[in-house]
């Protein structure tokens, strides 16, 4: 029993914390620090000198460097800026997001800046990733290079596009994109022993490699049914009244409702678990609504109280971490406790000290709360399902701590919330077992998907025209025809839309898919067949082919929000190394652009008012101008170019001085 | 229920020579049926070897799907040539959308039409008489009860509407089990499969505002 020669990890990369786990013959387990603990917060700190830390130590950071401590990079991925200001996201980042410029123009992507250099979400993301990938290689002894990582059901495809992006420029082939609920399920194992709720994960321990079976086919399963269920399950759990190669019937078969509800995400999916197959029915979600909406109804409080009390306003971005922070340690609190005080010391004798209920929050965060109830029953519509006879509804994501939370799913389910592992681990250890089911280390368990949102396309008078509908299951194809409207026309535009709105403009676009080398003909008689595939991962393909010719015409895809495959490569060249030594990188290429600046500088100073210095002065100027120069073009040591240039700055103080009066006079 | 239903297949294994009682994957040595350059044509009732009827039983569709996508899901084959991975992809996505189309009472129906001959919807997009005026009146009564937050009569309203579909669909179920060569019957179906999107799209308002 060998391992694989490549592992492959599951990431749970989340708005709050981030996990990665493996999977070996005892099943999947977390990577955990000394302390045992797996959750690292997706935080990232930068330092002055171009340093970065991520993790604790990052979060530990947020308040003395309010704007260069970056995190919820997650409610940023695969979203234009423009996007995120009509949203009102941008309002809670005490850090600085803007609009990337580069690159072709209409599309729309944020970037944060981060000391002056802007980062896209998915290069951010992609620290956290290298982080995890460090933790895990540090502690399994080998390299990780291949990954399964989870998003929420809910995101769409740019949001899925910038995720896998985060992945490759961290250096990690994504072998798989799973959904959070459906690797939470995955993990639970539901229904694979009945309703005893061993989770799958035990149960399976000994099963690896011991059911290599081929594949079956579906109408011939039941004919050859002794050979043919070997992969099926019923006998794999070893229930000895099973054999013969019956399949467990629909008694083996349960309905199971995964409420997720993480730092920044929501998902409700609904599922159908029989023979360790998970097959998606429903899902629905709101990929910006969590704890972090629940923290912030706590900091307007506090704001607008403290505002009314003292005529004192705290919106600097130090004080909006610091408040975040406590925010969350009262929400935490409340949890488990009926009451939880605020004391914050405003200085000059001025004490805000406020004790907040539970009810109180309850009825802060109430409309948010309903909002996902919302979502729920629609999956249950969309399930084409009656909610009672859900066998089972698990809860994910640390916001269903929330007493609240577990309340209104219950009533909403009619049933008693299940909560038997930690809900901030269970991502990650679904998507662990997913990386086993790939690596060919297990053949027991199959996930069969949907897609969450429909896709279509634009259609004249701006329509949105759907080509395939939410819920669909994935892998799923839809094929479209094109012509062109004018004689010899070569190329088509096609605008690829998703989401549920009638007007294109109210959905998403993906970007513009531009057909190319269509052989020129008479308007309207080239036949363009596009299909447009989604694949297991929820990800679209598009190709075409013009019929007439039978020949493939080429797409060019500009993502409307998202980064091109070359930008995806640039980056993930850039940053091959590790987080640190990129930062270096990125430290040396700005320390030497600050170099040349200043000694162009220094250089036109001097011809303005060097007279006014001694030759030995000028002459100890032009000889440091050089060795610096010097030392620009060729050392690798960051900080050593930085002490050099400081010392240069140091010795020109005099001549700026001098330049400066000039100047002034001169005006 | 432990024989196939058809009968025994023609098909047999590119790669084994087993008989291959699906066209997609072969049951004994798991290879995948090649996808042809020019795409795939399959019958989704052949694919599932079902008899090409309106009545099926929707308990062994399901498990046949179920056991179909365990031979070609992507997943299986995660660690084939890119030529396997993207096979299975193709062949994966064919059995979702006939699992799909068979699944659906509206979409099977649709199906065995278009198998028959049709009309399309788009070369025949007429409905039954009196359809369009009731659909409206009913349309106009749900939005005074949804402005009047009148819960009671919402729900008055979804009953009622959501009888009427089920008469639609008894009535497209009575002609697909009639003979389909008969045009004239498949023009009657044609008119109540435009029918019935009408009594969806009501249903599915009716649903919402009640929720």
């Amino acid at each position: 029993m060998s391992q694989p020669k490549d592992i492959i990890v599951g990431i749970d990369l989340g708005t709050t914390n981030s996990l990665i786990a493996w999977c070996d013959a005892a099943g999947p387990q977390l990577i955990r620090d000394a302390d045992g603990e797996g959750r690292v917060p997706s935080v990232l700190a930068f330092g002055p000198d171009g340093r970065v830390t991520v993790g604790q130590e990052a979060k530990a950071h947020a308040v003395e460097q309010p704007t260069s401590t970056v995190f919820s990079i997650k409610r940023l991925m695969g979203r234009g800026y423009d996007e995120l200001i009509a949203s009102g996201e941008l309002a809670h980042l005490p850090y600085r997001v803007v609009q990337r410029t580069a690159g072709a123009p209409g599309r729309d992507i944020a970037a944060v800046d981060v000391n002056g250099r802007l980062m896209t979400p998915p290069e951010l993301s992609a620290i956290v990733l290298r982080e995890l990938k460090a933790r895990a290689e540090a502690q399994l002894g080998r390299e990780v290079r291949k990954a399964v990582i989870t998003v929420p059901a809910y995101f769409d495809d740019a949001q899925r596009q910038a995720t896998r992006d985060a992945g490759r420029i961290a250096g990690l082939e994504v072998v798989r994109i799973i959904n959070e609920p459906t690797a939470a399920a995955l993990a639970y194992g539901l229904g694979i022993r009945g309703r005893n709720a061993e989770p799958l994960v035990a149960a399976k321990a000994r099963l690896t490699l011991a059911n290599r079976e081929k594949c079956t086919s579906g109408a011939g399963a039941e004919g050859q049914s002794d050979q043919g269920s070997a992969g099926q399950g019923s006998n794999q759990t070893g229930q000895p009244g099973q054999a013969g190669g019956a399949r467990i019937p629909a008694e083996g078969e349960s309905l199971i409702a995964v409420y997720d509800l993480g730092g920044g995400t929501f998902d409700i999916s609904i599922l159908r678990l029989v023979d360790g197959v998970f097959e998606v029915l429903s899902t629905h979600g709101n990929t910006t609504l969590g704890g972090d909406d629940f923290d912030r109804e706590l900091i307007g409080l506090v704001q607008r109280e403290v505002q009314a009390r003292f005529n004192v306003s705290i919106e600097s971005p130090a004080t909006r971490q610091a408040l975040r922070t406590l925010a969350e340690n009262i929400k935490v609190r409340l949890s488990t406790e009926p009451t939880a005080t605020i004391e914050i010391d405003l200085g000059a004798g001025r004490k805000y000290d406020r004790t907040i209920t539970r009810e109180e929050f309850e009825a802060m965060i109430a409309p948010w709360v309903e909002r996902t109830i919302q979502s729920c029953r629609q999956a249950i519509r969309d399930a084409k399902i009656d909610g009672a006879e859900i066998d089972q509804v698990v809860m994910v994501g640390g916001s269903t701590r929330i007493p609240l939370v577990r309340q209104r799913v219950e009533e909403v389910f009619g049933r008693h919330p299940y909560t038997a592992l930690n809900p901030d681990e269970v991502v990650a250890l679904g998507a662990a077992v997913q990386a086993s089911i790939l690596a060919g280390q297990r053949h027991d368990a199959l996930l069969l998907d949907v897609i969450p949102l429909s896709l279509g396309i634009e259609t004249m008078g701006g329509g949105m025209g759907k080509l395939i509908l939410r819920n669909t299951r994935v892998p799923c194809q839809a094929t479209e025809r094109f012509s062109t409207f004018v004689d010899g026309q070569t190329a088509v535009k096609i605008n690829v839309l998703q989401g549920e709105r009638e007007l294109a403009k109210d959905c998403r676009s993906l970007g513009e898919f531009e057909l190319r080398g269509i052989p020129p003909m008479p308007a309207g008689l080239p036949k363009i067949l596009v299909s447009f595939l989604v694949d297991e991962n929820g990800i679209l393909n598009v190709t075409a082919k013009e019929e007439r010719s039978g020949q493939e015409a080429s797409i060019q895809v500009v993502p409307a929000h998202g980064l091109t495959a070359d930008e995806v490569k640039r980056m993930e060249l850039e940053s091959y190394a590790h987080a640190r030594e990129d930062m270096t990188a990125h430290r040396l290429i700005d320390l030497r652009n600050q170099v040349t600046f200043d000694t162009n500088k220094a250089e036109q100073m001097l011809a303005k008012v060097g007279d006014q210095l001694t030759a030995e002065e000028r002459e100890a100027i032009v000889t440091a101008m050089r060795e610096l120069r010097e030392l620009a073009g060729t050392t690798q040591d960051a900080d050593a170019l930085w002490e050099a240039l400081r010392a240069f700055d140091q010795r020109t103080v005099r001549l700026a001085e001098l330049a400066i009066s000039m100047t002034l006079r001169e005006n | 229920m432990s024989a196939p239903e058809t009968s025994s297949p023609a098909v047999v294994c590119s790669q084994c020579s087993t008989p291959m009682y699906s066209p997609l994957c072969c049951a004994s040595c798991g290879a995948l049926n090649p996808v042809p350059p020019e795409g795939l044509h399959f019958n989704y009732f052949e694919l599932f070897g079902l008899p090409a009827a309106y009545d099926l039983d929707a308990a062994v569709l399901h498990r046949r799907y179920l056991a179909l996508s365990r031979g070609v899901h992507p997943d299986i084959h995660g660690g084939g040539s890119d030529d396997q991975r993207r096979q299975a992809l193709a062949l994966s996505a064919e059995l979702n959308r006939a699992y799909e189309t068979l699944r659906d009472p509206v979409a099977r129906a649709e199906y065995l039409l278009m198998l028959a001959g049709g009309p399309s919807p788009a070369e025949d997009k007429s409905v039954p008489p009196r359809l369009l005026g009731e659909v409206m009146t009913l349309r106009e009564e749900l939005e005074e009860a949804e402005g009047s937050k009148d819960a009671e009569a919402m729900e008055r309203l979804r009953q009622t509407i959501a009888t009427r579909r089920q008469a639609t669909m008894d009535e497209i179920a009575n002609l697909c089990r009639s003979t389909t060569r008969d045009e004239a019957i498949r023009r009657q179906l044609r008119k109540q499969l435009n029918a019935v999107k009408y009594w969806n799209s009501l249903l599915e308002k009716a649903q919402t505002t009640a929720a």
